[in-house]
């Protein structure tokens, strides 16, 4: 005993690794049990397990969960609003707090969008359509995983979502402008050197006499005081804050202007960008 | 001590009097394009001008460095992928892959010598013929996460991490071997620094944990491959993972602006390599910790500022203590000259020189 004293004194404690000592930290904390979440998720099945799956980002427990709501003869647009779309908004919320990633939002985001795709099947159509959006990466980008995401969201939110791709051409822009008419163009980009587009696009619209209720830029390097240092436009944050941001300008008919000043209050949370 | 020996002495962990101002990530702009008459996108291909280019900054702002190539996508154009060169002010892009899973994917037996990887090759020689020792010269390569969303498509890459991480860990280990191969092709020229940019691997797109342990042993083992100085540039917020990139044996880390330097400075201290045992961080002891290269706005100041907001900024970062002074990411290419000469005149009036 005595030895293993006098042998301690020796040691650096900086380099003993103790074992069994390891770094505390609490128990593991399934997605489901986050208090905010908690409060999103549904409580009565299907609904819950069909929310739970997109949670999870399962494509194939959603796809099934869904088929079983369906032949037990619930309606396609319940299991919409108050399944599928329960679990993306749950999503959504882990990726604001930082505990889910790009990668669970793609994932989850598939595994609602197929489920969708079933139940408008059953439908014959669209469960609503609010309106025409259109999306665009910046001309010279090709990175568009975050108009992926934006056109995701406007669709799965009842939006007839324009997608026009990526690396697209300013006038092809403008024509989509004139032709949809949309309450809502939505352009992202990744690289600081392609966000020069935005400004373009907007006076290529105002030469041609063109308005829309906004036009929210963003993505990679996009920052707020760029975005608004032209007209027209707003800086959105998340891809998820697309569809709030068109609910507002469709039925509070809240115009740019709107959305810079009560962005928070918009898309209900705080977003420190506009703090 | 001359412009390569003093960065160099830095990345090698010593004190210098004064703090390098370098570029690790692109640094073709219009302007000195059009002073230089090297212009994009055939500098892109063409020894010479990727020379001329590549050193313009130093020629015409006093950057103490020359750096090639102007993008990421040598390495996958050389594999197969179809790659758009773009103009003047547009960086090339890769638009095409002709693999759609890791399985396709063949390293050709001649890559050192496809594409552009030759052209990279000659242009290093070409500004080692003109400035000798004097300057140092950094070359930028893609690394193999980021390399192997160019072959597979980055959308496809991180569902893949998820829903496949069999076919990601093979379609990695061929990025690898090719990314290996570039670097013993350039190893044998040796230009001074080797910049591995993983932009790709930011958290803006992968969750920290995927960083730890998908893609943080491929550029550990790409590390050990390097044997001269190496700067590993990662874009974003990378806060989250730099304990990780620290950890992974480059001599410097090369960050966005969204990494407070100060901060940054605190967390790297005392060495690389930690552990971390009951709740206590403790350093491993013997690695020394990495040098921070960053952090000028390059999409916010040195594109869009004044020079004395770049001054400004500059004197900030070097009073947070960063290592080696450089803009954030590479700069756009429409950023003013102004603005380059006032990042190496406020490191000039912070060192009163």
């Amino acid at each position: 005993m005595s030895n293993i004293e006098e042998l301690e004194s020796k040691l650096d404690q900086n380099f003993v690794a103790i074992r069994y000592n390891v770094e505390i930290e609490g128990p593991a904390i399934r997605p489901e049990n986050d208090l905010d979440v908690r409060n999103i998720l549904p409580t009565e099945e299907p609904y819950k397990s069909i929310a739970l799956a997109v949670l999870y980002g399962d494509m194939e427990a959603s796809l099934s969960n869904v088929n079983d709501g369906l032949e037990a003869g619930l309606s396609p647009v319940d299991i919409i609003n108050n399944g599928l779309m329960k679990g993306m908004d749950a999503v959504s919320l882990l990726y604001t707090k930082g505990f889910y990633f790009l990668p669970d939002l793609m994932l989850s985001g598939d595994s609602m969008m197929e489920g969708v795709r079933v139940c408008e099947k059953i439908l014959g159509h669209k469960s609503e359509t609010k309106g025409t959006t259109v999306s665009f990466v910046a001309e010279g980008d090709p990175h568009d995983i975050g108009k992926n995401l934006v056109v995701m969201f406007l669709r799965a939110n009842g939006y007839d979502a324009v997608d026009l791709g990526r690396d697209v051409p300013t006038t092809e822009v403008i024509d989509a402008v004139e032709k949809y008419k949309p309450l809502l163009l939505t352009g992202t980009a990744l690289m600081t050197t392609t966000m020069t587009v935005f400004p373009k696009v907007v006076e290529e619209l105002q030469k041609k006499g063109l308005e829309v209720p906004a036009f929210g830029c963003g993505g990679g390097s996009v920052r707020k005081d760029f975005v608004e240092s032209f007209p027209m436009s707003v800086y959105g944050v998340e891809a998820y804050h697309a569809p709030k941001l068109a609910d507002s300008i469709l039925k509070d008919k809240k115009t740019w202007k709107d959305l810079r000043k009560e962005y928070s209050k918009i898309v209900g949370e705080f977003v420190s960008e506009y703090a | 001590m001359n412009l390569k020996e003093n960065v160099l002495a830095v990345l090698s962990g010593e004190e210098v009097n004064v703090t390098p101002v370098i570029s690790v990530t692109q640094i073709g702009i219009v302007e000195a394009m059009e002073k230089t008459d090297a212009f994009w996108p055939e500098a892109h291909k063409d020894a010479e001008k990727m020379a001329t280019l590549g050193s313009s900054l130093y020629e015409l702002a006093g950057l103490e460095c020359a750096r090639i190539p102007f993008c990421l996508t040598v390495e996958a154009e050389a594999l197969g992928c179809k790659v758009k060169l773009g103009s003047e002010d547009k960086t090339p892009l890769v638009i095409e892959s002709p693999f759609q899973n890791a399985n396709d994917i063949k390293i050709p037996e001649d890559f050192p010598h496809i594409g552009r990887i030759p052209v990279v090759l000659e242009a290093i020689k070409k500004l080692k013929e003109k400035y000798g020792d004097n300057l140092p010269i950094i070359v930028g390569i893609t690394g193999p996460f980021t390399l192997t969303g160019h072959l597979l498509g980055v959308e496809k890459m991180v569902r893949y991490m998820r829903t496949k991480p069999n076919e990601i860990e093979s379609a990695l280990d061929k990025a690898f071997e090719a990314s290996i191969e570039y670097v013993n092709a350039l190893s044998e020229i040796s230009p001074d620094i080797i910049c591995v940019a993983e932009p790709t691997a930011a958290t803006e797109l992968i969750n920290p944990l995927q960083f730890k342990t998908i893609v943080k042993p491929r550029l550990e083992d790409l590390s050990s491959e390097i044997n001269i100085k190496k700067v590993l540039h990662i874009c974003g917020s990378a806060a989250p993972i730099l304990k990780d990139m620290a950890s992974i044996g480059y001599d410097g880390l090369s960050v966005e602006e969204k990494v407070d330097v100060k901060w940054a400075k605190e967390e790297l201290k005392g060495g690389g390599k930690i552990l971390r045992v009951g709740g206590r961080i403790m350093t491993m002891g013997g690695e020394k910790s990495p040098k921070l290269v960053g952090n000028i706005s390059s999409s916010q100041t040195l594109f869009r500022g004044s020079p004395d907001e770049v001054k400004e900024e500059v004197k900030d970062v070097l009073e947070a203590g960063v290592d080696i002074l450089a803009p954030s990411c590479g700069l756009a290419p429409r950023s003013p000259l102004e603005n380059i000469k006032a990042m190496i005149k406020g490191r000039n009036e912070f060192y009163n020189m």
